[in-house]
Protein backbone atom coordinates (compact mmCIF):
# COMPACT_ATOMS: atom_id res chain seq x y z
CA UNK A 1 0.00 0.00 0.00
CA UNK A 2 1.20 3.92 -1.01
CA UNK A 3 0.03 5.07 2.17
CA UNK A 4 2.46 8.48 2.44
CA UNK A 5 0.49 10.40 4.66
CA UNK A 6 3.47 11.89 6.86
CA UNK A 7 6.56 11.96 4.32
CA UNK A 8 7.33 15.12 2.53
CA UNK A 9 5.66 13.31 -0.38
CA UNK A 10 2.07 13.22 1.26
CA UNK A 11 -0.56 14.16 -1.06
CA UNK A 12 -1.91 18.05 -0.46
CA UNK A 13 -5.47 17.85 0.78
CA UNK A 14 -7.74 19.79 -0.91
CA UNK A 15 -9.60 22.23 1.81
CA UNK A 16 -7.09 21.87 4.36
CA UNK A 17 -5.69 19.54 6.44
CA UNK A 18 -5.11 15.55 6.29
CA UNK A 19 -7.32 13.14 6.73
CA UNK A 20 -5.00 10.84 9.26
CA UNK A 21 -2.01 11.87 10.93
CA UNK A 22 -0.26 8.87 11.00
CA UNK A 23 -0.52 5.37 9.50
CA UNK A 24 -1.41 3.70 12.70
CA UNK A 25 -4.81 6.09 12.73
CA UNK A 26 -5.96 5.49 9.31
CA UNK A 27 -5.34 1.30 9.90
CA UNK A 28 -7.42 1.64 13.03
CA UNK A 29 -10.35 3.64 11.02
CA UNK A 30 -9.86 0.87 8.50
CA UNK A 31 -10.54 -2.09 10.39
CA UNK A 32 -13.19 -0.84 12.26
CA UNK A 33 -15.30 0.63 8.81
CA UNK A 34 -14.20 -2.82 7.19
CA UNK A 35 -15.42 -5.31 9.77
CA UNK A 36 -18.99 -3.34 9.99
CA UNK A 37 -18.79 -3.62 5.96
CA UNK A 38 -18.30 -7.06 6.32
CA UNK A 39 -20.84 -7.34 9.46
CA UNK A 40 -18.42 -9.02 11.43
CA UNK A 41 -19.29 -5.77 13.46
CA UNK A 42 -22.56 -3.08 13.79
CA UNK A 43 -21.73 -0.05 13.65
CA UNK A 44 -23.96 1.45 15.70
CA UNK A 45 -22.94 -1.13 18.36
CA UNK A 46 -19.44 0.18 17.21
CA UNK A 47 -20.40 4.05 17.62
CA UNK A 48 -22.33 3.03 20.94
CA UNK A 49 -18.82 2.35 22.19
CA UNK A 50 -17.11 5.14 20.46
CA UNK A 51 -19.65 7.52 21.74
CA UNK A 52 -18.95 6.17 25.75
CA UNK A 53 -15.49 6.32 25.06
CA UNK A 54 -15.51 10.34 23.99
CA UNK A 55 -18.08 10.75 26.78
CA UNK A 56 -15.62 9.67 29.46
CA UNK A 57 -12.12 11.27 28.25
CA UNK A 58 -13.89 14.52 28.03
CA UNK A 59 -14.74 14.38 31.77
CA UNK A 60 -11.28 14.35 32.58
CA UNK A 61 -8.83 17.72 32.34
CA UNK A 62 -6.53 16.14 29.81
CA UNK A 63 -9.41 17.25 27.55
CA UNK A 64 -8.47 20.30 27.57
CA UNK A 65 -4.83 20.60 28.39
CA UNK A 66 -3.30 17.68 26.65
CA UNK A 67 -3.21 16.42 23.62
CA UNK A 68 -6.96 14.87 22.67
CA UNK A 69 -6.38 11.71 19.83
CA UNK A 70 -9.98 10.88 18.73
CA UNK A 71 -8.31 8.31 17.13
CA UNK A 72 -6.61 7.00 20.30
CA UNK A 73 -10.25 6.42 21.32
CA UNK A 74 -11.20 5.08 18.45
CA UNK A 75 -8.95 2.07 18.64
CA UNK A 76 -9.73 1.53 22.54
CA UNK A 77 -13.48 1.26 21.44
CA UNK A 78 -12.64 -0.90 18.96
CA UNK A 79 -10.60 -2.96 21.52
CA UNK A 80 -13.98 -2.97 23.58
CA UNK A 81 -16.42 -4.07 21.05
CA UNK A 82 -14.04 -6.85 19.86
CA UNK A 83 -13.76 -8.12 23.71
CA UNK A 84 -17.33 -7.63 24.38
CA UNK A 85 -18.52 -10.02 21.35
CA UNK A 86 -15.87 -12.35 22.37
CA UNK A 87 -13.74 -12.04 18.85
CA UNK A 88 -10.68 -11.55 20.19
CA UNK A 89 -9.31 -11.97 23.82
CA UNK A 90 -7.26 -10.31 26.00
CA UNK A 91 -5.16 -12.65 25.87
CA UNK A 92 -4.43 -12.92 22.31
CA UNK A 93 -4.41 -8.40 21.88
CA UNK A 94 -1.51 -9.19 24.40
CA UNK A 95 0.36 -11.48 23.07
CA UNK A 96 0.04 -9.98 19.44
CA UNK A 97 0.92 -6.76 21.19
CA UNK A 98 4.30 -7.85 22.34
CA UNK A 99 4.91 -9.95 18.37
CA UNK A 100 4.15 -6.29 17.30
CA UNK A 101 7.12 -4.52 19.56
CA UNK A 102 9.50 -7.13 19.15
CA UNK A 103 9.11 -7.27 15.47
CA UNK A 104 10.15 -3.27 15.67
CA UNK A 105 13.21 -3.78 17.86
CA UNK A 106 14.23 -6.32 15.34
CA UNK A 107 13.81 -4.32 12.50
CA UNK A 108 15.22 -1.39 14.45
CA UNK A 109 18.37 -3.23 15.37
CA UNK A 110 18.47 -4.32 11.49
CA UNK A 111 18.27 -0.01 10.65
CA UNK A 112 14.89 -0.95 9.32
CA UNK A 113 12.10 1.68 10.24
CA UNK A 114 8.92 0.71 9.02
CA UNK A 115 6.32 2.11 11.74
CA UNK B 1 16.05 11.95 17.31
CA UNK B 2 12.12 12.46 16.94
CA UNK B 3 10.96 13.29 19.93
CA UNK B 4 8.68 10.85 21.31
CA UNK B 5 4.68 11.88 21.19
CA UNK B 6 2.68 11.04 24.40
CA UNK B 7 -1.28 10.48 23.90
CA UNK B 8 -3.42 10.94 26.92
CA UNK B 9 -6.04 8.65 27.59
CA UNK B 10 -8.51 7.08 30.03
CA UNK B 11 -9.86 3.89 31.00
CA UNK B 12 -8.58 1.67 29.08
CA UNK B 13 -10.58 -1.64 28.17
CA UNK B 14 -7.31 -3.12 28.42
CA UNK B 15 -5.41 -1.43 31.50
CA UNK B 16 -1.88 -3.30 31.83
CA UNK B 17 -0.29 -0.60 29.64
CA UNK B 18 2.46 -0.07 31.78
CA UNK B 19 4.16 3.51 31.44
CA UNK B 20 6.72 3.81 29.85
CA UNK B 21 9.99 4.08 31.59
CA UNK B 22 10.72 7.24 30.24
CA UNK B 23 7.90 8.49 31.08
CA UNK B 24 8.62 11.62 33.32
CA UNK B 25 12.09 11.98 32.21
CA UNK B 26 13.64 15.54 31.18
CA UNK B 27 12.91 15.76 27.91
CA UNK B 28 9.46 14.77 27.00
CA UNK B 29 6.98 15.55 29.89
CA UNK B 30 8.43 18.32 31.99
CA UNK B 31 5.16 19.80 31.88
CA UNK B 32 2.71 17.43 33.67
CA UNK B 33 2.74 15.45 37.08
CA UNK B 34 3.15 12.17 37.48
CA UNK B 35 0.20 10.56 36.92
CA UNK B 36 -1.54 7.75 38.65
CA UNK B 37 0.21 3.92 38.14
CA UNK B 38 -3.41 1.97 37.60
CA UNK B 39 -6.46 3.51 36.56
CA UNK B 40 -7.58 7.28 35.92
CA UNK B 41 -5.61 9.60 32.88
CA UNK B 42 -2.13 8.67 31.82
CA UNK B 43 -0.12 9.47 28.69
CA UNK B 44 1.01 6.29 26.66
CA UNK B 45 3.66 6.04 24.21
CA UNK B 46 2.06 6.65 20.68
CA UNK B 47 3.96 4.20 19.70
CA UNK B 48 2.24 1.57 22.39
CA UNK B 49 -1.27 2.53 20.49
CA UNK B 50 0.64 1.86 17.46
CA UNK B 51 1.50 -1.46 18.37
CA UNK B 52 -2.13 -2.35 19.50
CA UNK B 53 -3.81 -1.45 16.37
CA UNK B 54 -0.92 -3.40 13.99
CA UNK B 55 -1.46 -6.73 16.56
CA UNK B 56 -5.44 -6.12 16.36
CA UNK B 57 -4.83 -6.41 12.49
CA UNK B 58 -2.89 -9.38 12.38
CA UNK B 59 -5.18 -11.49 14.63
CA UNK B 60 -8.28 -10.31 12.92
CA UNK B 61 -5.83 -11.52 8.76
CA UNK B 62 -5.39 -15.13 11.13
CA UNK B 63 -9.04 -15.39 11.93
CA UNK B 64 -10.25 -14.32 8.48
CA UNK B 65 -12.54 -11.75 10.00
CA UNK B 66 -10.37 -9.23 7.41
CA UNK B 67 -8.07 -8.96 4.42
CA UNK B 68 -5.58 -6.39 4.29
CA UNK B 69 -7.02 -4.88 1.07
CA UNK B 70 -10.51 -4.53 2.57
CA UNK B 71 -8.88 -1.84 4.92
CA UNK B 72 -6.54 -0.44 2.32
CA UNK B 73 -9.35 -0.03 0.21
CA UNK B 74 -11.62 1.73 3.30
CA UNK B 75 -8.80 3.85 4.14
CA UNK B 76 -8.25 4.43 0.16
CA UNK B 77 -11.65 5.05 -0.87
CA UNK B 78 -11.85 8.31 2.36
CA UNK B 79 -8.40 9.23 1.43
CA UNK B 80 -8.46 9.59 -2.03
CA UNK B 81 -12.21 9.39 -3.53
CA UNK B 82 -14.38 10.77 -1.16
CA UNK B 83 -14.31 13.96 -0.07
CA UNK B 84 -15.33 17.49 0.06
CA UNK B 85 -15.11 17.86 -3.79
CA UNK B 86 -18.12 15.47 -3.57
CA UNK B 87 -19.97 18.08 -2.00
CA UNK B 88 -18.90 21.24 -3.64
CA UNK B 89 -19.82 20.04 -6.97
CA UNK B 90 -23.62 19.17 -5.42
CA UNK B 91 -23.47 22.79 -3.76
CA UNK B 92 -22.39 24.35 -7.17
CA UNK B 93 -24.97 22.08 -8.94
CA UNK B 94 -27.81 23.80 -6.54
CA UNK B 95 -26.19 27.49 -7.32
CA UNK B 96 -27.11 26.66 -11.29
CA UNK B 97 -30.07 24.48 -11.17
CA UNK B 98 -33.38 25.75 -9.03
CA UNK B 99 -35.12 22.60 -10.03
CA UNK B 100 -32.35 20.56 -8.62
CA UNK B 101 -31.71 22.46 -5.58
CA UNK B 102 -35.21 21.80 -4.54
CA UNK B 103 -34.93 18.21 -5.45
CA UNK B 104 -31.71 18.01 -3.08
CA UNK B 105 -33.59 20.04 -0.31
CA UNK B 106 -36.70 17.50 -0.35
CA UNK B 107 -34.31 14.54 -0.77
CA UNK B 108 -30.41 14.81 -0.48
CA UNK B 109 -30.13 11.18 -1.43
CA UNK B 110 -31.69 10.82 -4.13
CA UNK B 111 -30.51 14.25 -5.60
CA UNK B 112 -27.06 13.27 -5.05
CA UNK B 113 -27.61 10.10 -6.63
CA UNK B 114 -28.41 11.75 -9.67
CA UNK B 115 -24.47 13.00 -9.48
CA UNK B 116 -23.19 9.79 -9.15
CA UNK B 117 -22.53 10.78 -5.32
CA UNK B 118 -24.03 7.96 -2.80
CA UNK B 119 -22.78 4.69 -1.21
CA UNK B 120 -21.54 4.15 2.49
CA UNK B 121 -24.10 5.91 4.81
CA UNK B 122 -25.31 8.17 2.14
CA UNK B 123 -28.88 6.90 2.94
CA UNK B 124 -29.19 9.58 6.05
CA UNK B 125 -27.92 12.61 4.21
CA UNK B 126 -29.88 15.83 4.71
CA UNK B 127 -29.31 19.27 2.76
CA UNK B 128 -30.27 22.62 4.64
CA UNK B 129 -29.49 26.11 3.04
CA UNK B 130 -28.28 29.41 3.97
CA UNK B 131 -30.51 32.21 3.04
CA UNK B 132 -30.19 35.94 4.05
CA UNK B 133 -32.28 35.41 6.66
CA UNK B 134 -30.53 32.09 8.55
CA UNK B 135 -26.93 30.81 9.02
CA UNK B 136 -26.67 27.50 9.14
CA UNK B 137 -24.07 25.16 10.62
CA UNK B 138 -23.35 21.28 11.44
CA UNK B 139 -22.24 19.41 14.70
CA UNK B 140 -22.29 16.16 16.43
CA UNK B 141 -22.69 16.81 20.32
CA UNK B 142 -22.32 13.29 20.91
CA UNK B 143 -19.45 12.14 18.86
CA UNK B 144 -18.25 12.52 15.22
CA UNK B 145 -21.17 12.07 12.78
CA UNK B 146 -20.80 13.70 9.84
CA UNK B 147 -21.96 13.40 6.01
CA UNK B 148 -19.18 11.40 5.04
CA UNK B 149 -20.93 11.14 1.28
CA UNK B 150 -20.56 14.22 0.41
CA UNK B 151 -17.64 15.82 2.95
CA UNK B 152 -15.36 12.82 3.44
CA UNK B 153 -14.04 12.23 6.95
CA UNK B 154 -14.46 15.61 9.60
CA UNK B 155 -11.47 17.47 10.54
CA UNK B 156 -9.59 17.19 13.38
CA UNK B 157 -11.34 20.35 15.28
CA UNK B 158 -14.66 18.90 14.10
CA UNK B 159 -14.17 16.13 16.50
CA UNK B 160 -13.27 18.15 19.33
CA UNK B 161 -14.31 18.84 22.79
CA UNK B 162 -14.00 22.15 21.96
CA UNK B 163 -15.86 22.83 19.09
CA UNK B 164 -18.70 19.79 20.13
CA UNK B 165 -19.94 21.80 23.10
CA UNK B 166 -19.19 25.37 22.43
CA UNK B 167 -20.89 25.48 19.15
CA UNK B 168 -24.34 24.93 20.54
CA UNK B 169 -24.00 26.83 23.67
CA UNK B 170 -22.50 30.01 21.81
CA UNK B 171 -22.40 29.60 18.11
CA UNK B 172 -22.29 33.34 17.29
CA UNK B 173 -20.22 33.82 19.54
CA UNK B 174 -17.17 31.12 18.23
CA UNK B 175 -18.08 31.81 14.63
CA UNK B 176 -16.74 35.33 15.56
CA UNK B 177 -14.13 34.04 17.88
CA UNK B 178 -12.80 31.10 16.59
CA UNK B 179 -13.31 31.12 12.57
CA UNK B 180 -13.61 34.87 12.22
CA UNK B 181 -17.16 34.24 10.58
CA UNK B 182 -18.88 37.17 11.29
CA UNK B 183 -22.77 36.69 11.36
CA UNK B 184 -24.94 39.90 11.52
CA UNK B 185 -27.06 39.85 15.00
CA UNK B 186 -30.76 39.90 12.70
CA UNK B 187 -29.44 36.81 11.26
CA UNK B 188 -30.83 33.42 12.86
CA UNK B 189 -28.07 30.55 13.51
CA UNK B 190 -29.37 27.00 13.25
CA UNK B 191 -27.28 24.32 14.77
CA UNK B 192 -28.22 20.71 13.48
CA UNK B 193 -26.76 18.12 15.49
CA UNK B 194 -25.90 15.09 12.99
CA UNK B 195 -26.91 11.97 14.57
CA UNK B 196 -25.93 8.53 12.69
CA UNK B 197 -29.63 8.62 11.31
CA UNK B 198 -29.34 12.44 10.15
CA UNK B 199 -26.14 13.72 8.70
CA UNK B 200 -26.71 17.40 7.69
CA UNK B 201 -24.46 19.09 5.37
CA UNK B 202 -25.05 23.11 4.63
CA UNK B 203 -25.95 24.84 1.29
CA UNK B 204 -23.70 27.65 1.47
CA UNK B 205 -25.06 30.85 -0.47
CA UNK B 206 -23.67 31.99 -3.66
CA UNK B 207 -21.47 35.21 -3.34
CA UNK B 208 -22.49 37.56 -5.53
CA UNK B 209 -19.92 38.61 -8.56
CA UNK B 210 -19.99 35.15 -9.81
CA UNK B 211 -22.34 35.49 -12.39
CA UNK B 212 -20.24 34.24 -15.11
CA UNK B 213 -18.29 31.26 -13.31
CA UNK B 214 -18.89 27.85 -15.11
CA UNK B 215 -20.63 25.26 -12.66
CA UNK B 216 -16.84 23.64 -12.09
CA UNK B 217 -15.53 27.18 -11.39
CA UNK B 218 -17.92 27.32 -8.61
CA UNK B 219 -17.72 23.92 -7.51
CA UNK B 220 -13.97 25.13 -7.12
CA UNK B 221 -14.62 27.91 -4.78
CA UNK B 222 -16.48 25.86 -2.20
CA UNK B 223 -14.91 25.17 0.47
CA UNK B 224 -15.52 22.08 3.55
CA UNK B 225 -15.75 24.87 5.91
CA UNK B 226 -18.72 26.27 4.10
CA UNK B 227 -20.53 22.86 3.83
CA UNK B 228 -19.47 22.63 7.44
CA UNK B 229 -21.13 26.58 8.24
CA UNK B 230 -18.07 27.62 9.85
CA UNK B 231 -17.30 29.83 7.06
CA UNK B 232 -18.65 31.86 3.74
CA UNK B 233 -17.97 31.20 0.08
CA UNK B 234 -15.64 33.54 -1.22
CA UNK B 235 -15.77 35.08 -5.05
CA UNK B 236 -12.61 34.14 -5.99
Amino acid sequence: MNLDVTGPAAVPRKNGELVFETPWESRSFGIAVALCKSGVLGWEEFRTHLIGNIGKSEKEDFAKTHEWNYYAIWEDSLEHVLLEKGIVTKQEIEEGVTRVEASWSHEEGSHHHSH
Amino acid sequence: MERKRFIWISGRAISNMPLDSSFGGKDTMDDVAVPPPVSGTYPVPESDIAARVQALESILLEKGLLSSDAIDKVVETYEKDIGPMLGAKVVARTWTNPAFRARLLENAVAACKELGIGGAQGEHLVAIENTDKVHNVIVCTLCSCYPWTVLGLPPNWYKYPQYRSRIVIEPRKMLKEDFGLDIPDGKEIRVWDSSSELRYFVIPERPLGTENLTEEELASIVTREAMIGVAEVRKP
